[in-house]
């Protein structure tokens, strides 16, 4: 895990063993670009990328590469999210060749959220692929400068850093670290996991990875969001699909949201969770989550020690 | 020996492949708003299977007209039929006596027999009574699920015999995703995760090492978005 | 109703196996049916189709039907004869008025037995004037002169012999054959063809000491002088030899003449005694003393009259071959004491009239000979049937000998190959399948209302008082309708599986190898599933289930209905629905606004007649359904109101006043939670702009 591939500062920190702090920053409903500009100036300084997520639980939202190429122009480096639900593999690879001649460096590449979350639920989901098939369709790319049908590609090629999600809390259990070795062998750099509450399960899963040496072939940044309230607490529990909140978590948070404490102790479970996991055997960072809460990210990552971040 | 079979031999064939809905019955009202005569039109075969193409929804659908039509104090006729299967000439053609004076006829086919039945009776106006939905089959009583979306080019072989093509919701070819809950798919807590089911289905096969090959973007070549396909089966086909 | 045609199910042709027990092959799961839906005068003109004597025979037949229903395997059989009787009490009435001579030629017939009342009954129907000819003034035979009138009064017999006259058959009384004419002279007076039917008039007596003692009498001449005289000389202490129904007879005759004592000896066990359970038990009821396993040794006598009768304990009755032979312990004597004997131990024929007639074959015990399908006995023209024929027979079993005998009279005489396909052969629907017996409710038999045994022995009343409408209609719908019930046209079928998977019984199955589905004799005719096959491909066989339909078009023929407003129609389930009074005072308080339209449980119904109802013209429709636990079917209410619940989802569909349809689970006991369940309706409607 040596040779730098794109170039971005994320991979050549993960690359020289500094433990890496990620973020979110979700484009905005509109066509305004001062506001991905006014989110980057907060969180600039506070993560070494920045995850622009792509028409996040299929609402409509800026591009993420156009947004990409915003935050980039703020001075912050972007990780461009890139999912499987609104474009075929045409559109993906020329999307792709976009960003790249924009500047972006890293991908985290995702079959994406189900169209019926979002707000266009009578929109057909294309589906062509799903994330490990462009995982593997980026590091073609990049790597045997082919495109997926498998005709060459002539002039320079797109090289990112790509990114894979996995969710340790999903089902089947026993079969979550092979599908992120599937990842992997497709060609994942860098792992951002599904937002942990439950760490002796997390523990669990990271067990099995290092087992199989999967640490040694990516770096897996261990997702953590900070929670606002019960009611934001049982959202996710309930609702959001492949979330694992335990009853510990909701009972803190329901009597800290009593009395109104409920960012604040939020905030401080997201903190232990970050200590909890930065021990564990092969977290090589953290990717934190603040969705419409951005504001929260640099007083985690000061609290954590993990401020001010490292310069490569 | 030979394995004890169902023996068909001379017996009666049933279908079921495709599976409809009954339409709204407002939408059915409106596009029949107008005409004097109307047929509706049954199928004998999947969609009675499926309760919402054959005789006895014909009798009922016919029913609702008449009596739609008896609340706004309109005169309507409305007759009563049925094919074997409206996906056949010379099934349908067996019918134009029935129809010839209608103004309209209300096929409640799948979609391919309407369109054969517009094909046929280019002066009558047809209108379809069923969306016709998917390919599938009843899983209990009243309960249909889709099984397949004719994506020519099936892979069955592989995933333990269930297809992630139409039963998962993003048709993975490398599943489950990470919203895949106690069975469940993320898109419903009704939807069992069919890529949880083919993994139990290879792990009782001990197959489970399938599961860690990756499994390539699928051709799409002979798949539902590059319609109107096509079969031909070369030494049936009559000279003209 | 000429004829039921019950419709047949190509792979199995199963008949009911009430229907095939019955000599006559009365129609007896048909008029059950009739009953259970309140059609009695329907059931009455069916059962007279094929019964000459209804009345008579609801009341003393042996029924093997009964033995033989299939409700013996949940609780009890059908009271099959006690709902013929039912309707012959009830609802009797002249069912064909004139009779049409069609042939030119006459019959004669010998005794106005149940043989020769129905062998005229048949042949007047085809056409035939005929003649019966009798010894005694009055009709009936054994009925009249043996059977007891606390069993058949005599009114039973009479009625029923009226209508047969009516029919065309006349009878001429005091005329006996061998005495009063003879063959040769019913040959002069032109009669083509002869059926005797005489009986067997005489008792058997027996071979031992004592017999010719003053105080000994027969069976079956006791009975006569009890039965038309009203009396007969008995003493203080009776004992009555024989156990079969005639000596129960006897005892019970004698009981009413109220001597001391009644007794009754048999040589069978209590379990050996050749008639029912019921007999011997009305009969020890009644206060009689039976001894059971005791042979007759010699009748004992003081001054040439009767003391007593000497016994020996029986070894056994039957020997090793199951053949009559019954053995004695040597030594067993013992006495017991009467006055006076009865023999009731077996009839014989008086067949004197033959003399000169001796190509007619007669057996060693006295019964004549006959071709068993034809009747015809050797001698061209002749014919016999009944206990003369059977050498003691049922009054059902000499019934179907006289119809046999008068279609082959008639296809003799014309050259003709008339026949009855009553009597085809057919498998019998089998008894429930054993794992399905838990799923059919258990209904309780009715008990049939009797004279208080305090009362009986004071008279010849009858003992049994007959069912009332209610009971007989709850009594009915007990019946499981085998045979009858749903069948999948295979035309149709298209092997959906709805059927199979929806019955509440486990019915109908899809066989292996078979595409279709099909339904056997376990079927309750419950009609859910001939209400959801997509297909239509299943129908009753039963003519009799219109589930609904025909009484809903029958109502909008009537054209009174034509101003009523608001006008609404009721759905309600029959099953323990018939309440006369109450349902008749439902009737008559809302007969304006109300048309009712019962179903033998609404599971039967489809929703498509509801909408039906509604294009013909009703303005409001009211279910009522039994609730949950009174559904005879056990699971209807499920699918009530799923089916209401759809239509009501059709007809807001259609704009529909919500208030026009309702659905009640009400009981159907309930007659005054009905009435006001419809006039609050009639009000809301009356009130609203429809
Ligand atoms: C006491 C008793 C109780 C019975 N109880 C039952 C019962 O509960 N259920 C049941 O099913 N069966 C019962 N039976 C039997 C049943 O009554 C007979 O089987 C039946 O009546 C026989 O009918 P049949 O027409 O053959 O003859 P019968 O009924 O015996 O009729 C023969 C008729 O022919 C007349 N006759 C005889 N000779 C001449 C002649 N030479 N010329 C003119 N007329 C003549 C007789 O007067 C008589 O009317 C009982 C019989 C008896 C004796
Ligand atoms: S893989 Fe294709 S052909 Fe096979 S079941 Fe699925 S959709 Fe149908
Ligand atoms: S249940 Fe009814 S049809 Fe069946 S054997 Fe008994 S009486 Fe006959
Ligand atoms: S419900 Fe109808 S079509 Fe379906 S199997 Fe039964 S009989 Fe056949
Ligand atoms: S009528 Fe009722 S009992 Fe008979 S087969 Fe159909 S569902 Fe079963």
């Amino acid at each position: 895990m040596t040779d730098n591939k794109s170039g971005s500062n994320l991979e050549k920190l993960l690359r020289s063993g500094k433990f890496a702090v990620t973020a979110e920053l979700g484009p905005p409903r509109g066509a305004d670009r001062s506001v991905i500009e006014k989110k980057a100036s907060i969180l600039k300084g506070y993560g070494d990328a920045f995850n622009i997520t792509d028409c996040q639980t299929a609402v409509v939202r800026m591009s993420s590469i156009a947004a990409g190429r915003i935050v980039l122009d703020a001075g912050v480096e972007p990780i461009i999210q890139m999912t499987c639900r609104d474009r075929n593999r045409i559109a993906i690879q020329s999307d792709l060749l976009g960003a790249a001649a924009l500047g972006a460096k890293n991908l985290l590449c995702l079959t994406g959220d189900h169209q019926k979350f979002g707000d266009h639920p009578m929109a057909k989901g294309v589906f062509d692929m799903d994330s490990i098939n462009l995982i593997h369709m980026v590091k073609t790319l990049r790597d045997e400068k082919k495109f997926q049908s498998g005709q060459e590609l002539k002039a320079s090629e797109p090289r990112f850093f790509i990114g894979a999600a996995e969710n340790p809390f999903a089902d089947p259990f026993k079969f979550r670290a092979i599908r992120l070795a599937k990842k992997i062998t497709a060609g994942a750099d860098f792992i951002q996991t599904q937002i942990i509450y439950n760490v002796p399960k997390f523990k669990e899963w990271m067990k099995m990875v290092a087992d199989m040496g999967l640490h040694e072939k990516a770096f897996i940044l261990a997702g953590v969001a900070p929670l606002k309230s019960a009611g934001m607490a049982k959202h996710m529990k309930h609702n959001v699909p492949g979330m694992d909140v335990p009853d510990e978590v909701m009972n803190r948070m329901t009597t800290a949201s009593a009395a109104k404490k409920g960012k604040e102790e939020g905030i401080k479970i997201c903190l232990e969770v970050i200590e909890q996991v930065r021990e564990i055997k092969g977290v090589a960072g953290v990717h934190i989550m603040a969705v419409e809460w951005e504001e929260a990210v640099p007083e985690i990552v000061q609290q954590a020690r993990l401020y001010p971040r490292p310069a490569v | 020996m030979k394995p004890a079979l169902h023996n068909f031999q001379n017996k009666k064939r049933q279908f079921l492949m495709i599976v409809a809905a009954s339409k709204p019955f407002q939408e059915i009202k409106q596009m029949l708003s107008g005409f004097k005569k109307v047929c509706v039109l049954g199928c004998g075969s999947c969609v009675t299977i499926c309760h919402t193409g054959g005789e006895k929804q014909v009798a009922e659908l016919a029913a609702q007209i008449r009596l739609a039509a008896k609340l706004e104090g309109r005169q309507v006729e409305v007759l009563e039929d049925s094919t074997l299967r409206q996906c056949e000439w010379e099934f349908i053609d067996d019918i134009k006596e029935i129809i010839k004076d209608c103004d309209a006829v209300l096929s409640i086919a799948c979609g391919v027999g309407v369109q054969y039945m517009a094909e046929r009776f280019p002066r009558i106006r047809i209108f379809p009574g069923v969306n016709t939905t998917f390919m599938g089959g009843p899983t209990e009583q009243g309960i249909f699920w889709e099984r397949c979306a004719g994506c020519g080019n099936c892979i069955l072989a592989t995933t333990g015999g269930l297809c992630p093509v139409s039963r998962c919701a993003k048709s993975l070819m490398n599943g489950p995703c990470g919203g895949s809950q106690n069975g469940k798919c993320e898109v419903s807590q009704e939807t069992p995760c069919v890529w949880n089911q083919i993994y139990d289905q290879l792990d009782t096969q001990q197959l489970l090492a399938t599961m860690e090959t990756i499994v390539p973007p699928k051709d799409w070549t002979t798949g539902m978005e590059n319609h109107p396909r096509k079969m031909v089966i070369e030494h049936l086909v009559m000279k003209k | 109703m000429a004829n039921l045609y019950t419709k047949s199910d190509k792979k199995i042709n199963e008949e009911a196996p009430c229907i095939l027990a019955c000599p006559i092959r009365q129609d007896a799961r048909d008029y059950v049916q009739l009953i259970a839906r309140g059609r009695f005068s329907e059931a009455y003109r069916l059962v007279r189709e094929r019964n000459p004597l209804p009345s008579a025979c609801g009341r003393i037949c042996t029924h093997p039907c009964e033995t033989k229903c299939r409700r013996n395997s949940t609780e009890a059989p059908i009271a099959i004869a006690w709902l013929k009787r039912f309707l012959g009490d009830n609802f009797s009435e002249e069912t064909r008025k004139n009779f049409t001579e069609k042939y030119p030629e006459k019959i004669a017939i010998i005794g106005a037995g149940p043989a020769g009342l129905a062998a005229a009954n048949d042949l007047a129907l085809l056409g035939y004037s005929c003649t019966i000819f009798e010894s005694n003034p009055t009709p009936g035979g054994m009925l009249r002169m043996g059977v007891p009138t606390y069993r058949l009064p005599r009114t039973a017999i009479d009625n029923d012999v009226e209508f047969i006259k009516k029919l065309g058959a006349e009878i001429k009384y005091n005329t006996t054959l061998g005495a009063d004419i003879t063959f040769d002279s019913l040959k002069k007076e032109g009669f083509s063809a002869i059926f005797i039917s005489v009986g067997l008039l005489e008792s058997r007596t027996l071979n031992i000491e004592g017999v010719n003692l003053e105080g000994v009498l027969k069976g079956v001449s006791f009975l006569h002088e009890v039965n038309t005289a009203g009396n007969a000389k008995i003493g203080k202490n009776v004992l009555v030899i024989g156990g079969g129904a005639v000596a129960m007879d006897c005892a019970r005759t004698a009981l009413r003449l109220k001597p001391d004592k009644v007794s009754v000896a048999c040589l069978e066990s209590r379990k050996e005694m050749p008639t029912t359970d019921f007999e011997i038990e009305e009969t020890i009821h009644e206060g009689a003393i039976l001894y059971n396993s005791v042979g007759p040794k010699r009748i004992i006598g003081k001054n040439g009259k009767v003391s007593g009768l000497e016994t020996l304990k029986v070894k056994y009755v039957f020997d090793e071959q199951k053949r009559f032979n019954p053995a004695f312990y040597e030594g067993s004597e013992s006495v017991i004491e009467a006055d006076t004997i009865i023999l009731a131990i077996g009839q014989a024929s008086n067949l004197s009239f033959l003399k000169g007639q001796e190509g007619i074959q007669v057996t060693r015990g006295g019964t004549i000979i006959v071709n068993p399908h034809t009747f015809s006995t050797a001698v061209h023209g002749i014919y016999a049937g009944g206990d003369v024929v059977l050498g003691r027979g049922t009054m059902t079993e000499c019934m179907a000998q006289g119809k046999k005998a008068a279609i082959s009279i008639h296809n003799a005489l014309r050259n003709a190959t008339l026949k009855d396909e009553k009597w085809a052969e057919k498998p019998a629907v089998p008894d429930i399948a054993a794992p399905k017996i838990a799923l059919i409710k258990k209904e309780q038999k009715q008990d049939m209302p009797t004279m208080p045994s305090d009362k009986r022995l004071d008279n010849f009343e009858e003992v049994e008082l007959g069912f009332s409408l209610n009971t007989a209609v709850k009594e009915a719908q007990r019946c499981m309708n085998c045979g009858a019930g749903a069948f999948v046209d295979d035309n149709l079928c298209v092997g959906c599986l709805t059927c199979v998977r929806i019955c509440p019984f486990e019915v109908p199955k899809i066989k292996k190898g078979d595409t279709t589905a099909y339904i056997d004799g376990d079927c309750q005719s419950c009609g859910l599933c001939i209400v959801e096959c997509p297909a239509k491909a299943i129908s009753f066989k039963t003519p009799l289930e219109d589930r609904g339909k025909d009484s809903l078009e029958a109502i909008f023929k009537d054209k009174y209905i034509q101003g009523v407003k608001p006008l609404i129609i009721n759905f309600y389930c029959q099953y323990s629905a018939y309440k006369e009074e109450k349902e008749r005072a439902t009737d008559n308080l809302l007969v304006f606004h109300f048309r009712r339209i019962g179903v033998l449980g609404l599971g039967k119904v489809d929703p498509s007649l509801y909408l039906k109802a509604f294009e013909l013209g009703a303005h409001g429709l009211l279910i009522t359904a039994c609730k949950d636990d009174e559904c005879h079917f056990c699971k209807e209410k499920e699918w009530v109101e799923k089916r209401t619940k759809y239509t009501t989802q059709i007809l807001s569909g259609l704009g529909m006043d919500a208030r026009r349809f309702q659905i009640q689970f009400v009981s159907s006991q309930n007659g005054k939670e009905i009435i006001d369940i419809a006039f609050k309706m009639v009000e809301e409607l009356r009130n609203s702009s429809i």
